[in-house]
């Protein structure tokens, strides 16, 4: 038998219970909100909100469609709420910046560990520290006020006069304002993140392997490459997470991305993002009937692909085991 | 020779190369602002930091009060609401490791971390702007007290945990009960890991505009209206004033990102010192 608990030890545990459901309610409470504001337009519209590119808030509210049949054209008159290019928008944006954003990571991590002295060592690090915090608008007026204009003068406008067969370079950029800059932008936001993630399993590899390889006669490039080998799934993780944080950033990529109705492979042209979408749109949503439950419909599909890829990337740093 | 040893060459500079392209954005946005926003503040002098933003045609681009004044008020109750709540999760997933509640407050803690705080923005619309009909200062604070949470909560549990079991135990064989042994000795000896956790989600919700675009919503012909009236916040005026057209609004906007970033360089400077001294 065990003995009875205390009132004083009881009392302990509910009043910190009570703080931690209230977490857990919180996170519940935001996947409610979401779901219970989009039913509407989801009622309506159905699962062709999600595979259709038109845009056209109007007075005269959605026509009712058969919600389970997912269409590409949206019925005629009246308005009408198709998210695809938004989708289309955050996942070409955040695939720029994890490509960039990953090539950054590997080589700050390798810098870091492998190839810095010391002293230079604890600097990279706190300058990637500095980074990862800071405030996303400022990031953002930077984008907008230098980073657009010089990529457009200095990248964009020749890679589409040389290569504009090319698909994805075929459009002509007309200001700085594109998918792309946001993809460039967001990769410099989520390089600090990433390489937290990278450099933790990096440096948990056992010294003793590391000593192994090193007595093999491996050259760094040799070495390096084996120690990353070792790592693969934290590397997966930190492409996962690094996705769900570009995906979600709203500030700084409303500023550069051009707030455009668009989709398409080319790269240069302006686009929106779930999140710019809900941004911009928002206040003059509360106007049109089912405008603002579909803005809600894009936040639940923000959700749950943030939560999805989330799960998978905590699961998959959890692998790396030594 | 073997080509082995040219590729690790070329391995070598290209990675320091990238390595130094990654860090050079920081460098050139930090000069990029101070060059925008410091003659700005320096032209209008202490009325940059005591006036409410001018009319669009008037001589003057007027100051950045407003912002200032909602920054403070709804970082400070954000912080009052978030950290209590969220030290005391911690505590509880110190004591009771093995509890359910444990595991999907762990969870939960970090899905909220990456969720787009623009959502926690929407969610606070729904469940507060929505029924009042209006925007208020407290919404904003609310919804970046729930941005604050999870950071909070997780540098707390990382603090609270690491404090050495000796400690604890010492205590209880004095014949102290739980709550005693949490807030006299558990807490006491986390301080500064807290402390700096605190000073992270501060640093956090200061620089956060998504999720104050609809519920703070923004005000700027008065200082500070009260709680239940909208209200400024730096981050939001910098993000909605950059995308006018109007000069002196331009202009307030890159003060405003001039002086966000002081502010964001001070506290990273505090949090550095409190982790530097984190020693048992």
């Amino acid at each position: 038998m065990t003995p009875r608990r205390p009132l004083h030890d009881i009392i302990v545990f509910y009043s910190l219970a009570l703080p931690a459901s209230l977490i857990i309610l919180i996170l519940l409470l935001l996947l409610l909100s979401q779901l219970g504001v989009a039913i509407p337009v989801l009622g309506v519209q159905g699962i062709s909100t999600y595979t259709t590119t038109v845009w056209r808030p109007s007075y005269e509210p959605p026509q009712q469609t058969i919600i389970w049949l997912p269409m590409l054209e949206p019925p005629e008159r009246g308005a009408w709420y198709g998210l695809l290019p938004a989708i289309w928008g955050t996942l070409v944006s955040a695939i720029t910046a994890i490509i960039l954003g990953l090539t950054f990571t590997i080589a700050l991590v390798v810098f870091i560990e492998e190839i810095a002295p010391r002293r230079v060592r604890e600097v990279f690090s706190t300058i990637v520290d500095l980074m990862a915090g800071l405030p996303t608008v400022l990031y953002g007026v930077w984008g907008l006020a230098f980073l657009g204009p010089l990529l457009h003068r200095y990248f964009m406008d020749p890679v589409h006069s040389y290569l504009g067969i090319i698909p994805l370079f075929s459009c002509e950029p007309l200001s700085g304002a594109t998918v792309f800059t946001a993809g460039v932008l967001l990769s410099i936001m989520i390089t600090p993140f990433m390489v937290a993630l990278v450099q933790e399993s990096y440096r948990s590899i056992p010294f003793t392997l590391k000593e192994a390889a090193w007595s093999l006669g491996m050259t760094r490039f040799e070495y390096v490459r084996l120690n990353l080998s070792m790592i693969l799934p934290s590397i997966a993780s930190a492409i996962l997470l690094g996705f769900g944080r570009a995906s979600s950033e709203t500030a700084a990529v409303t500023l550069v991305v051009g707030n455009a109705v668009n989709i398409g492979f080319c790269i240069f042209t302006p686009a929106y993002t779930i999140s710019s979408l809900i941004a911009n749109q928002f206040t003059e949503s509360q106007d049109f009937p089912y405008m603002l439950n579909a803005l809600f419909a894009g936040g639940l599909i923000l959700l749950v692909i943030g939560l999805v890829v989330n799960s998978i990337g905590i699961i998959l740093l959890r692998r790396v085991r030594f | 020779m073997d080509d082995r040893f040219l590729v690790d060459r070329v391995f070598t500079v290209i990675v320091v190369v990238i390595a130094i392209i990654a860090i050079l954005p920081i460098f050139h946005i930090i000069a990029y602002i101070t060059w925008r926003g410091l003659p700005i503040v320096i032209d209008n002098g202490l009325s940059f930091f005591t006036d409410v933003p001018a009319a669009v045609v008037a001589e003057k681009p007027g100051g950045i009060a407003p912002a200032l004044a909602g920054t403070a008020f709804m970082t400070i109750t954000a912080t009052l609401i978030a950290v209590p709540l969220a030290t005391l999760a911690a505590i509880f997933s110190v004591e009771y490791p093995n509890h359910v509640l444990t595991k999907a407050v762990r969870v939960t803690s970090r899905s909220l971390l990456e969720v787009a705080t623009i959502l926690i923005g929407m969610l606070i619309f729904v469940l507060l702007v929505l029924p009042t009909g209006r925007f208020t200062a407290l919404a904003g604070s609310l919804a970046l007290a729930i941005v604050m949470i999870p950071y909070v909560y997780t540098y707390a549990e990382l603090a609270l945990i690491s404090v050495p079991k000796t400690y604890i135990e010492a205590a209880y064989a004095l014949g102290m009960k739980r709550a005693q042994v949490i807030f006299y000795v558990t807490v006491r000896v986390a301080r500064r890991g807290l402390a700096r956790g605190i000073a992270i989600a501060v640093t956090k919700a200061m620089g956060e505009t998504a999720p104050l675009l609809f519920t703070a919503f923004g005000a700027r012909s008065v200082i500070f209206g009260g709680p239940f009236e909208p209200a400024d916040a730096l981050p939001l005026m910098v993000f909605q004033f950059i995308q006018t057209g109007y000069d002196n609004w331009r202009a307030l906007a890159w003060g405003g990102a001039f002086t966000l970033l002081v502010l964001y360089l001070l506290l990273f400077i505090i949090a550095r010192i409190l982790v530097k001294e984190v020693r048992y």
